[in-house]
């Protein structure tokens, strides 16, 4: 039998992940005040910033690099191309776009965590990547850019921890010029055959991995109590519609675990 | 039919970095927005298989073909290697050619873009292996390339000097005929002599 709910019962989830009424949003499974959830999640990411690579390759087997330049190839940017990179973490998107757009284009590597922008900046120098890079410390959901300036934006693993999605994703159509696309790499729901595994790793043996490599159970455990919360394919395909990206669509990968989403500012 | 949203990615991918390598440059205005239907017919009997292609400035953007036909503004139908063989612009056989309809000049133009693109095996490996193993990659699948393309050709001519030689020595189909009919003589006749000894034994049989 497919199990509904996962091992640890989630809460309801909204849509656009915050419930207005009451001013709280969901930090994982927990309910913590809107204004709260921003240095709630730069908690977690000071914190897994040091072995941030070394665990997405041991979370994903190594898969999220398929995946990264699964996102950066349907992004279709050429030389010249102005990009811009949110939650860019520690800068894979960004390197991976920088050869795509060099040597006239740039990408802005941008996060809202500095320790993150930091090890970014330095894999990125370690790696002799400076020419048409950019970097800027911002919240995704009020972006001091001017609008239509951007060929791209794109977000990876990222989204599901901005307190306002709506607004991000709104503030993302902003600053891209009419003809530009926004794709979202992030965690969504897989297939009914795959939720119980998916959900045993995630919550018995995902934490147990942070603990043993990263030092930190629980801001592992919050990375998958915050893929549970955020909203499933067409959920997101109609947030982005609702923020007037056109002819949108999403592509699956590993059956749903993780899904590429693309629309068109027009 | 729906062909899976990762295929449809993973195609646009490397049509992209075809393209790309291939050095277009910008797309031409005339194709920039249009939208193209095409419809794949992988197994006879089976539907079609419905992509939309629309090109943009750095490529060519694929989406599965669930909006109304009608909002194409061309259509290409037919077998994988009809199309391929369309998009080259190469001749083929009249019983396998792609079917277009609608805007023929934005077909035009789109066949236009595949069949002029210089296409740089080298410069896509770079991004994967640097650049001093990709040139000797690519080096390596250019000779070897041209070595199977060179004995391909070469096979073909012996074998069909092979065959001419034979056929020329082979008894021509009229005689084959002709020794056929005998044949077939030489057992009616056979016959008759055999019914005939026959009808004698049974004559010295009653004497005897």
């Amino acid at each position: 039998m497919v199990q509904d709910q996962p091992l640890e019962s989630a809460p309801e989830n909204s849509s656009s992940g915050t419930s207005g009424q009451s001013e709280t949003t969901a930090f994982g499974y927990e309910q913590v005040p809107v204004n709260e959830k921003t240095g709630r999640v730069r908690e977690v990411f000071d914190s897994v910033a040091p072995s941030y690579d070394l665990m997405n390759d041991l979370m994903s087997m190594g898969l999220h690099r398929i995946w990264k330049r699964f996102a950066t190839g349907l992004c279709g940017v050429r030389n010249g191309d102005q990009v811009l990179d949110l939650a860019a973490g520690t800068g894979d998107l960004t390197r991976l776009l920088a050869r795509q757009v060099a040597p006239a284009g740039r990408v802005v590597m941008s996060d809202i965590n500095g320790a993150m922008l930091e090890q970014g900046r330095d894999q990125l120098l370690d790696r002799g990547i400076t020419d048409g890079i950019s970097l800027l410390q911002t919240n995704a959901e009020f972006l001091p850019l001017a609008d239509n300036s951007f060929d791209c934006v794109i977000i990876g693993f990222g989204l599901r921890n901005v307190t306002d999605k709506l607004a991000a994703i709104k503030e993302m159509h902003r600053v891209l010029k009419p003809g530009g696309k926004l794709l979202i790499l992030e965690f969504s729901k897989p297939l009914a055959a795959l939720q119980k595994p998916y959900d045993l790793y995630s919550f018995k043996i995902l934490p147990r991995l942070g603990k043993l490599f990263a030092g930190d159970a629980d801001s592992y455990r919050y990375l998958a109590e915050s893929i549970r919360m955020h909203p499933d394919q067409q959920t997101l395909k109609a947030m982005m519609e609702e923020a007037g990206l056109s002819r949108c669509h999403y592509f699956n990968l590993a059956a749903g675990i993780v899904a590429v989403h693309r629309g068109y500012k027009i | 039919m729906p062909l899976p949203s990762t295929a449809i990615g993973i195609a646009e991918i490397i049509l992209s970095r075809y393209l790309n390598a291939a050095d277009i440059g910008p797309i031409a205005d005339p194709l920039i927005g249009k939208r193209i239907r095409i419809e794949l017919e992988t197994i006879p009997g089976q539907p079609a298989i419905s992509i939309d292609a629309m090109p943009d400035r750095n490529g060519i953007r694929l989406l599965p073909g669930e909006e109304p036909l009608d909002q194409a503004d061309a259509t290409i139908a037919g077998s994988p290697q009809a199309l391929l063989m369309l998009l080259l612009n190469r001749s083929k056989t009249n019983n396998d050619q792609a079917r277009v309809s609608g805007d023929l000049q934005l077909i035009r133009n789109l066949t236009d873009l595949f069949s002029d693109a210089d296409f740089d095996l080298e410069a896509i490996l770079a991004e994967w292996t640097g650049p001093r193993r990709a040139r000797h990659l690519a080096e390596f699948v250019t000779v070897t390339g041209g070595w199977l393309k060179q004995s391909g050709d070469k096979l073909s001519r012996n074998l069909f000097d092979y065959l001419k030689y034979e056929s020329d020595i082979l008894v021509p189909p009229q005689q084959w005929q002709q020794l056929a009919e005998e044949c077939q003589q030489l057992e009616r006749r056979l016959g008759g002599l055999q019914r005939r000894l026959e009808k004698l034994e049974k004559l010295e049989t009653p004497n005897s």
